[in-house]
């Protein structure tokens, strides 16, 4: 199959990569300059903005205040993604319709809309929003990404095996527990990183959901109203380069355990990431985001 | 809030809010049932009066009050129907128009902003409540009445902002936002707050303008919720104390260039850091122009939403 | 956790179906049952009255911001597919060992937050940016080009731009499925390169540009930030309308009833658009044959 790219194909890549990064360009130019305006003429190299970025007590404590209420959900997503996708794909589900449409509302709905009509509903109810609300809120985001992509691994799982270990005695919570479920590893870690990653990217739900807990997507997103300081750009450069070094290694890693990465991977790393980054196109309200 | 915690040990938290609505909002609803203190805006602080979600203040505990300028101790903003104060406005300012003294000819004022000459450089703050007001002054509305306008003025208002719309390049969102439009030479001329100014003044030619018609201004309230304790209201009066008091009047004037509602270190400021927060000639009090949501919000929303669709 | 054995896997339905019913049916019942109550001195007064609705009905302004909504939906979404097939059926044809990393570098831009990129593009599109320094370097253009910046050209731009991604993914993903020798054997009895695409592959992608149309217009739909901080004084959208309703003017009521609105519109095209891909003869035929 190694053959060469074609030239039309370069071309077309090429010019789809460079206006893609034209903007993420200008992103990295601007954390390196001196002045604290984000306008043309530059005015010199500078590491300040990074500099200042280690220094910003507040941008740390919501960095961390975000990393603890991403593993929930994390986790949360996961476990109601395992859950539904499991119903999903029973044979004898009836309404199965129906349940689909109720699984992949949380996607379908705007996340304002949807944020806004869960901040009414609690106020009525009269719940305090906190850490809570605000991880139960995005895991429920989640949870449609991660039943999809579980779903997709179960519909391929090949259903002989569970009934040859029932056949040799096993329970069902056994034949779950030993067969199908060692079977779901990768679905399920890419389950969690959705959950993950959508966490730490949204602002939309944060800023009416989340109480007093303030992510790090709600201070960025407070303090840009005011100023639009560089070190923002700083922060975005080192969260963009950490990220491809994740994804890349990734990537390598499962280059170097199996040598086939397509066609058949494609599709479950499609859908982890693609819902992972869909967040990142959230509507939030009038703040920014980071 | 770092010389506060020093002088009395009492440890001040804060929590970012988007706005005065989301401040009101999590009062309203309870969800901010932590909170010691809220800050509710002058000009919004009479719902919160009216919801009554704050508590009757004791003025007795609050010294430093007594210098407070005429127009922030008098006002009955912060006032309920039955004579109690319930908030202490402690840091105002104005929102004045900012422009570019090479592009604009002479001192900027409402009718530049509607102006055909400066097609293109011109900018609105995407509020239906100020950008509204401007309109009625500029079409004549007196300054007492432009957040009470009936449907004739109000029309007459919307008339003017649709036909300044083809001359803007655009509405500002943020402040940040629009430091940024003036930074990069897409806008000349802006109702704006003072922030493009202070951020900008050395680098380009940039002025700044307070229309006599009438000017906006801003005032931030101190207020406690009405179910908080006798004992940290008691810390209450004292952080309010501070406020008022010279030692945060004259840090505030120093590093964020804003004044207090207290006259208390006037004297002392040289005459430019005077006029940087206004307080040079007080007779700007005179043309303040607080906004103030009318009855019928709603349909004022709903003119700016056709002004901006039109 | 021991299943009874009585228990099946279909039974893990109701709990799911509580726990999303909860979260995400209640509030939009909430929605409708407020849009029918009234507001009185921030208090929701629960008296039933159609007033929202008859306003709702009545005022021009709102179907337009909806209709506006839905139009910018699907523009991106067209704009998208149309950039998409190209890039998608280029990045089919890489070797296997190319299509990881440009996975990544496909994903990567998603990751910058909205608003830090909206700047970028400011200082990109500007009088005194980017590309307008480049045309006037290269003499090409006397003076700044000025609807570049707060035009409906940016929005529709930036919005394209956005978006694109998840219509890439889709349409590759589809596309990823096409078997190469169907293609060749085409060209081998003489079809022309555009007619094997139209007989073949945009048939067997269907299915992907579906997804990915429905994706985009939702997405594209519901965007508030990027009209109204590129699209200059043509960015009024209903999302920001819904806000304003919902906070500054506390109006709960219409705030309920304008977002019931707009949702209904948006599955109802959203819907529709699916669904004639999907029924299409050619759908039919991939829907019939996959597993």
């Amino acid at each position: 199959m190694a053959r060469a790219v074609r030239r039309s194909d370069t071309i077309t890549l090429g010019t789809a990569a460079a206006v893609l990064y034209l903007p993420l360009l200008v992103l990295v130019v601007f954390s390196f300059n001196a002045s604290p305006l984000m306008a043309f003429p530059l005015t010199g190299f500078s590491l300040r903005w990074y500099a200042a970025l280690a220094g910003n007590a507040a941008f740390l404590h919501g960095l961390l205040t975000s990393l603890l209420v991403a593993q929930p959900v994390g986790f949360l997503a996961m476990v109601v993604g395992l859950a539904a996708a499991l119903a999903l794909t029973a044979p004898r589900l009836p309404w199965r319709i129906a349940f689909l449409a109720l699984v992949l509302l949380p996607f379908l709905v705007p996340k304002s809309v949807l944020a806004i009509a869960q901040a009414m509903l609690l106020s009525l109810i009269g719940w305090d929003r906190g850490a809570v609300t605000l991880i139960l809120a995005q895991a429920l985001v989640a949870a449609p990404f991660a039943t999809v992509l579980v779903a997709a691994m179960l519909l391929r799982f090949d259903h002989r095996l569970t009934e040859a270990a029932r056949d040799l005695g096993a329970t069902p919570w056994k034949s779950f527990r030993f067969v199908m479920l060692p079977h779901l590893k990768g679905a399920l870690g890419g389950a969690y990183s959705v959950g993950v990653i959508l966490s730490l990217a949204d602002l939309t739900i944060a800023t009416f959901l989340s109480g007093r807990t303030q992510p790090l997507s709600l201070i960025v997103a407070s303090e840009f109203r005011r100023e639009l300081r560089p070190d923002i750009n700083a922060m975005q450069v080192v969260v963009l380069v950490l990220t491809a070094l994740v994804i890349g290694t990734g990537q390598l890693g499962r280059l170097l355990r199996r040598r086939r990465l397509f066609p058949v991977p494609l599709t479950d790393q499609a859908v982890a990431l693609r819902a992972g980054f869909e967040e990142t196109s959230g509507r939030p309200s009038k703040a920014a985001r980071c | 809030m770092t010389r506060f915690e020093a002088l009395t040990g009492v440890r001040v938290r804060e929590s970012y809010l988007s706005s005065d609505d989301a401040q009101f909002a999590a009062l309203r609803t309870g969800a901010a049932s932590d909170w010691d203190i809220v800050n509710p805006s002058l000009n919004g602080a009479w719902r919160y009066v009216k919801a009554g979600v704050l508590k009757p203040l004791d003025l007795a505990k609050i010294p430093t009050r007594s210098q407070m300028y005429p127009p922030f101790a008098s006002t009955d903003k912060v006032k309920g129907q039955n004579g109690a104060t319930y908030a202490v406005p402690y840091l105002w300012g104005l929102n004045p128009i900012v422009y570019r003294t090479d592009k604009i000819q002479g001192e900027a004022s409402y009718a530049t902003l509607f102006d055909p000459k400066y097609k293109g450089q011109l900018a609105m703050r995407d509020y239906a409540l100020e950008a509204i007001a401007i309109a009625a002054l500029h079409v004549g509305v007196p300054r007492e009445r432009v957040f009470a306008l009936n449907a004739s003025e109000l029309a007459e208002a919307k008339k003017a902002l649709v036909a300044q719309k083809p001359l803007l390049r655009t509405y500002w969102q943020t402040i940040g936002d629009l430091t940024n439009l003036f930074a990069t030479g897409e806008v000349a001329c802006a109702f704006s707050w003072r922030v493009p100014y202070d951020e900008l003044k050395g680098k380009m030619p940039v002025a700044m303008a307070k229309p006599k018609v009438g000017i906006m201004g801003w005032c931030d309230c101190f207020a406690m919720p009405a179910s908080i304790s006798d004992e940290k209201a008691e810390l209450g009066y004292k952080f309010i104390n501070y406020l008022l008091g010279p030692d945060y009047a004259s840090q505030i004037a120093e590093k964020g260039n804003y004044a207090t509602s207290s006259s208390i270190i006037r004297d002392t400021l040289s005459k430019e850091k005077q006029a940087d927060i206004f307080v040079d000639d007080l007779s700007v009090m005179d043309s303040f122009l607080w906004p103030i949501a009318p009855d019928n919000y709603a349909e004022w929303l709903k003119v700016w939403n056709e002004v901006k669709a039109s | 956790m021991t299943l009874p054995p009585r228990l099946r896997r279909e039974h893990l339905a109701v709990p799911v179906a509580l726990l999303f019913g909860l979260g995400s049916l209640a509030p939009i019942v909430v929605l409708a049952v407020l849009s029918v109550f009234r507001v009185d001195d921030f208090d929701l007064v629960p008296a039933v009255s159609a007033r929202t609705w008859i306003e709702l009905a009545g005022t021009p302004i709102y179907a337009v911001l909806i209709g506006k909504a839905l139009l910018s939906g699907a523009a991106t979404a067209v704009s998208t597919a149309l950039m998409g097939y190209p890039i998608a059926l280029a990045l089919r044809r890489l070797p296997p060992s190319l299509k990881g990393p440009a996975l990544v570098v496909l994903l990567t831009p998603l990751y910058t937050g909205e608003v830090v990129r909206i700047y970028a593009w400011r200082v990109t599109l500007g009088a005194e940016g980017l590309v307008n320094s480049a045309l006037q370097a290269l003499g090409l253009t006397q003076s700044p080009l000025t609807f570049l910046l707060f035009s409906p050209f940016t929005t529709g731009l930036v919005l394209a731009y956005n978006n694109a991604p998840f219509m890439i993914l889709s349409l590759w993903v589809a596309a990823e499925t096409v078997e190469p020798r169907l293609i060749e054997a085409a060209r081998d009895l003489g079809a022309r390169p555009l007619d094997a695409f139209f007989r073949i592959v945009f048939p067997l992608t269907l299915p992907g540009l579906a997804a990915g149309v429905f994706t985009v217009f939702t997405l594209a739909a519901g965007e508030m930030l990027t009209p109204s901080l590129l699209g200059g004084t043509s960015g009024a959208t209903a999302m920001a309308l819904i806000e304003n309703l919902f906070g500054t003017a506390f109006d709960w009521p219409m705030a309920s009833a304008l977002a019931l609105a707009l949702l209904a519109a948006l599955f109802a095209v959203a819907a529709a658009g699916a669904a004639l891909v999907l029924l299409s003869r050619s759908a039919r035929a991939v829907l019939w044959r996959a597993p």
